[in-house]
């Protein structure tokens, strides 16, 4: 009966429902995107307030872009607070832990091919931020932006990453990670002889647990999108300069906030990697939950790991809270 | 327990269903103007109907917007006549 929603949340299903989502919107918007400096703002327009449900499309794909980070961090949370990612998931978790990161970079990309006044700040230092990488930075600068600056070089870069690169291999990995799921005996539960019920839901049950989920999610998506619009800003019509929002998206507004404390080395790109290396060890330096404890919520056997995970989770929401502090009323 | 529960969110999907096209369907009909004075069509005149010619220039808003929420624009609120 592990596959009670408050066990899991329904986080992997919901997430999946969200990838469907943001492949069809995003399909759609490319009917009408054009990735140039001089026509990527203008055509968001377009689509925005001209084409026909462009708003409803566009708002749809940029709130499941959203909630698709929200609910794999909480899917995140869960499997650490839960010991779900113990042996035999350790794979499992690093293909779920390099999945999120995808989904980061995936965000990114979208929220730069936007190309307005709204993404130039992010654009900008984010871009920058890989120079400052020792040796190889000038070398991964020239790849990532095509050129000595921002430019159209960029965008058709950045758009490629978005619709093909990141999305391929991060298809490939939902795949990868979706048959682990099964391979590895589906949700962690204690061996047969341990467990306090041996109920199990027939798939039929699950299924309908799943529509529940995402006919939830999808009423909650379509209200979203038709109350609160996706960002929209004019055009870029200086990229060097720093016009506009002055603020990384909100998944990176705790890296901005580190950057304003010193370094952009050592705060900016050295801290996140150390932070996704850390998350990647988890199950490899933390003991093993006991047996008799999986297959629910804060397992005494693995609470090293639910504090150091609980410290991390506290410490970025408290540094995006910081950086938001300025924007705030 | 759980068909119930299905039925219940098939409920609450159609009703948002019906209130995003509800809403969807009041976005008015876009009215183009080339002012001589940019030669960019814009869209102003679809909520600023009583002025004769209103550009971005003087109205600072955006050009491409239908509504009154995405339109920043300092000539202010002018219901569509």
């Amino acid at each position: 009966m592990q596959a009670r929603w408050r066990y899991t949340l329904g986080a992997g299903g919901t997430a999946v429902f969200l990838v469907l989502v943001l492949i069809v919107t995003g399909a759609l918007e490319m009917f009408f995107y054009i990735p140039t400096p001089a026509e990527a703002a203008l055509s968001i327009q377009t689509i925005s307030y001209l084409v026909p449900f462009g708003g409803l499309l566009r708002n749809l794909h940029y709130w499941a872009g959203q909630l698709l980070l929200v609910v794999s961090a909480v899917h995140l949370l869960r499997v650490v607070f839960t010991g779900a990612y113990a042996r035999p998931r350790r794979l499992n978790y690093l293909l779920g832990l390099a999945l999120f990161l995808f989904i980061i970079l995936l965000d990114f990309t979208g929220y730069i091919l936007r190309w307005d006044q709204g993404i130039q700040w992010a654009l900008v230092v984010g871009t920058n931020l890989v120079k400052t990488i020792p040796g190889i930075g000038g070398f991964l600068y020239q790849m990532l932006v095509g050129g000595a600056q921002p430019g159209a070089a960029t965008l058709i870069r950045f758009y490629t990453w978005h619709i093909f690169g990141l999305m391929l291999l991060a298809a490939l990995l939902t795949i990868w990670h979706a048959f682990r799921v099964r391979r590895d005996g589906g949700i962690a539960v204690p061996p047969p002889k341990q467990r306090a019920s041996s109920e199990r839901i027939s798939r039929f049950e699950l299924l309908r647990r799943e529509v529940i989920a995402m006919l939830l999610t999808g009423a909650g998506l379509l209200l979203l999108s038709t109350l609160f619009p996706a960002p929209i800003a004019p055009a870029i019509t200086e990229i060097t300069s720093l016009a506009g929002e002055t603020h990384a998206p909100w998944f990176f507004l705790w890296v901005q906030q580190l950057l304003k404390w010193g370094d952009p080395f050592l705060l900016g790109v050295l801290v996140p990697v150390l932070v996704l290396v850390l998350l990647a060890l988890i199950p490899y330096i933390f003991p093993r939950p006991a047996d008799h404890e999986l297959g629910r919520w804060f397992p005494r056997s693995n609470r090293l790991a639910q504090v150091v995970l609980a410290v991390v989770t506290l410490l970025v929401i408290l540094f995006i809270l910081l950086a938001l502090g300025p924007v705030l009323p | 327990m759980t068909q119930r529960l299905l039925l219940a969110a098939c409920a609450v999907f159609l009703v948002a269903t019906g209130l995003v096209w509800g809403l969807e369907q009041r976005t008015p009909e876009p009215v183009a103007l080339t002012p001589a004075l940019t030669g960019e069509v814009e869209y102003c005149l679809t909520c600023h109907a009583g002025l004769a010619e209103c550009c971005v220039t003087a109205g600072s808003g955006w050009r491409w917007t239908l509504t009154w929420r995405t339109a920043p624009c300092a000539v202010g609120p002018t219901p569509p006549t």
